[in-house]
């Protein structure tokens, strides 16, 4: 049986992220020029002075075979941090080995740690994940709709104030 | 004519964004009893460290009566923050004025001083306010469905963790 290991990603390690948020910007049908992030702003938002996210590797015998990169988020009903998980991927051959599982947990295990309240992930209508996260349990919040506003949009928005009164 | 204003928010308002955030639950026909915020966890969490969120007031004529409350998150595709605007609010008698919009602008403003190439929030199904959100130019991603996993379930789930190098 293949041994499989969850840790913390390290500077070495860009190179195989980049690898795996390529596959993921392909499995969810995008080409794979969406994915337009440099070696060198990895360096600087997950490994830099001001981090910007943090990413557990999945391993099996040695070699990198999955990834979860998360931020922190805020609740102000709890008043509590949260976790966002915005990237979730496991190489196709390793899926069904419980490697997923291995990965949310390890997830949960820091979530607890940090005495972060939730987990929030977005995840595609069609993804066969959905019936992994609901067994986890995950729920859906199905009353509830993403909103999104592109840089295009923001310029124009921001075009309307000036200067922010402190 | 009243007088409006966007402003940071300062420790001092700690007090004002905890019945701001009751009065959006209330909106929201959530019983009050869900907001667990205090005035302690503003002042640690909006301005301490590490900060965890910024907050903008709206005033009319100097009391405030609306926030916008947001947190940065991180697109790995683009290499680059976004802004995630938790809170976004105006009291009832405060509305038509046009500070939900100024609100949004002074957002986007601060998105776009820190590079930010996406503004997102989530919004529940019957919220009116959804029509504002497409005036502004922001699109419902009917594409992402979110997910959330509460805290006894994180528990549970930790308790099965391998060991994290």
């Amino acid at each position: 049986m293949a041994e499989a290991t969850v840790r913390w990603a390290r500077q070495g390690d860009i190179p195989d992220m980049l690898r795996l948020w390529k596959l993921l910007a392909s499995y969810e049908g995008n080409p794979p020029d969406v994915v337009s992030v440099s070696e060198a702003q990895v360096r600087r938002d997950g490994f830099g002075a001001e981090r910007r996210f943090e990413c557990l590797l999945a391993e099996q015998d040695g070699a990198v075979v999955g990834l979860a990169a998360f931020t922190c988020a805020y609740s102000t009903w709890s008043g509590q941090s949260g976790m966002f998980v915005h990237d979730l991927i496991l190489q196709e051959e390793v899926r069904g080995a419980h490697l997923g599982q291995h990965l949310m947990a390890a997830l949960a295990a820091v979530a607890r740690k940090r005495g972060w309240q939730r987990i929030d992930l977005n995840v595609r209508p069609w993804n066969p994940a959905r019936r992994f996260y609901e067994r986890l349990p995950m729920r859906h919040r199905d009353d509830l709709l993403i909103y999104s506003m592109d840089a295009g949009a923001i310029h124009a928005l921001a075009a309307d104030v000036g200067p922010i009164a402190h | 004519m009243a007088e409006t204003r966007i402003r940071w928010a300062r420790a001092e308002d700690a007090g004002t964004i905890v019945a701001l955030v009751r009065a959006l639950a209330l909106y929201e026909n959530e019983p009050l009893s869900t907001v667990k915020l205090t005035e302690a966890d503003v002042l640690r969490d909006g301005f301490g460290e590490p900060r965890r969120f910024d907050c903008l007031l709206a005033e009319l004529d100097g009391t405030p009566v609306g926030f916008a409350l947001f947190f940065h998150n991180y697109s790995t595709w683009e290499g680059r923050a976004g802004l995630y605007v938790e809170d976004l609010f105006v009291t009832e008698a405060a509305r038509g004025r046009g500070l939900g919009r100024a609100l949004m602008a002074a957002l986007a403003r601060v998105a776009r001083e820190r590079d930010c190439r996406r503004l997102d929030l989530s919004v529940l199904h019957w919220n009116p306010t959804r029509d504002f959100y497409r005036r502004i130019d922001m699109q419902h991603m009917q594409d992402w469905l979110p997910y959330r996993m509460e805290q006894a379930a994180i528990a549970a789930l930790a308790d099965s963790a391998p060991a994290i190098d």
